[in-house]
């Protein structure tokens, strides 16, 4: 077992970098629910602010914590970072099924990440794949420590690099509590399109996670500006080569527009039925993408509803209306 | 293993991820297309996912086209230089 103390705080560093990246990166793996939790650096605060400018859908004071002080979110960013990053997204990504949303991990990385580091880096990241609990601390001098249960793990066979250049960078993503949903509420947000969950009901953004990761591989797919359309309408449209507009909701058929007119409904769904609405219409999409003729031919062709069914809906003029109506016509109305 | 992989060239490292559709949101397999072992082991998975019936994409970022694939299309050069492969569920007309 071999840990060395806390490398000495960088007279120079790039916090704005750090801090950018890091946020980055978390979003990514957890889009929405990043939050800036605190800044004790004033520094990293406005980049921070300046970030989340740029991500106006990412709700503040929600979900992950993001902290940066000017203690831990410095870096002298090296390109090798980048490899630390992904892989621990990938891991986040693996680990997220299993730990639900009740926990976190904060990893702290000591710069310059080299080879070596990035090898260690992944031992502490195994390590936490074992013993993760409800809160878990990676600290620089080698320690894991478990916040709920009070204990500490020293590892083994790290070193941490401790040269003069040696800076941190640090990504915390604190997973917030489950919030107590019944079957019910958890059915429905299971089963609905996404505009169920907009407006003033935006406390029940507490989505169940298989629908969440659905998400955020559409938004990964289709961009930021077209998911942020996908939430407020419940649907996502796309122009196939024919001039055709397919209009794809979350959930229910595919509604083809040609020429502004409905022209008909498409069903194509997945064999199972538990599966997360949002991936079927990343299935939908793909298909269109790939072969719209391949599509129209899967799917079940449904009429898109004949103009006489609108007119029984015409709405007619209340009393108070016909009254108005009369009054102009120079008609006296018989009550 | 992967930190054996780790302390290796990261620069090299070519990382591809399989997503695979399924009623857990999506599950992922992430290989190395540098690694000799990992691609026989991805070309596995990927002729069994197919088999199951499964539609495999390469997936189009921020509005770039996805594309179908098909068994016998795992080693074309866009399959291996792709970062990821969409797998979906077997589907039906309703």
């Amino acid at each position: 077992m071999t840990t060395t103390a806390t490398p000495a705080f960088p007279s120079t560093y790039d916090g704005n970098t750090a801090v950018t990246d890091a946020l980055s990166m978390s979003y990514n793996i957890l889009g929405d629910r990043i939050f800036i939790q605190k800044a004790t650096d004033g520094m990293c605060d406005s980049t921070a602010s300046r970030w989340l400018r740029k991500h106006p859908h990412v709700e503040r004071d929600r979900w992950l914590t993001f902290k940066s002080s000017s203690q831990i979110a410095v870096g002298q960013v090296t390109a090798t970072r980048y490899d630390i990053v992904e892989m621990v997204k990938q891991k986040a990504l693996r680990e997220l099924p299993d730990i639900g949303l009740n926990a976190s991990v904060q990893i702290e990385s000591p710069l310059p990440l080299d080879s070596t580091t990035g090898a260690l880096m992944q031992n502490v990241l195994n390590y936490i794949n074992v013993r993760i609990e409800e809160e878990v601390f990676v600290g620089t001098d080698g320690t894991i420590k478990t916040r709920a249960g009070g204990s500490t793990y020293q590892l083994d066979n790290i070193t941490w690099h401790n040269s003069n250049a040696t800076t941190y960078v640090s990504n915390s993503a604190y997973y917030g509590q489950n919030t107590f949903l019944d079957p019910m509420t958890h059915h429905r947000l299971q089963h609905n399109a996404p505009d169920f969950l907009m407006g003033s009901r935006r406390s029940l953004m507490v989505l169940p996670g298989p629908e969440e990761k659905a998400r955020a591989l559409l938004r990964s797919m289709i961009g930021d500006g077209a998911f942020r359309r996908y939430l407020k309408d419940g649907f996502v449209s796309y122009k196939a080569k024919s001039g055709k507009v397919y209009q794809i909701p979350g959930q229910g058929m595919v509604t083809v527009w040609n020429h502004g007119k409905a022209e008909q409904k498409l069903c194509l769904v997945f064999q199972k039925s538990d599966m997360p609405p949002t991936d079927s219409v990343i299935m939908r999409l793909l298909i269109l993408e790939h072969d719209e003729a391949e599509f129209i031919r899967l799917a079940k062709t449904w009429s898109a509803g004949s103009p006489e069914r609108f007119k029984k809906c015409e709405v007619k003029p209340g009393r108070f209306l016909a009254a108005l109506d009369a009054k102009k016509q120079g008609k006296i109305l018989v009550a | 293993m992967y930190a054996t992989i780790m302390t290796k060239d990261l620069k090299a490292k070519h990382m591809v991820t399989f997503i695979m559709l399924s009623s857990k949101g999506d599950e992922r397999h992430v290989w190395d297309s540098c690694d000799p072992k990992q691609i026989t082991e991805a070309l596995e998975k990927f002729e069994d996912l197919l088999k199951r019936g499964f539609s495999a994409f390469l997936v189009g970022v921020d509005g770039v086209k996805s594309k179908m694939l098909k068994s016998g299309d795992f080693n074309k050069e866009d399959v291996r230089q792709a970062e990821e492969i969409l797998f979906i569920q077997p589907i039906a007309g309703g």
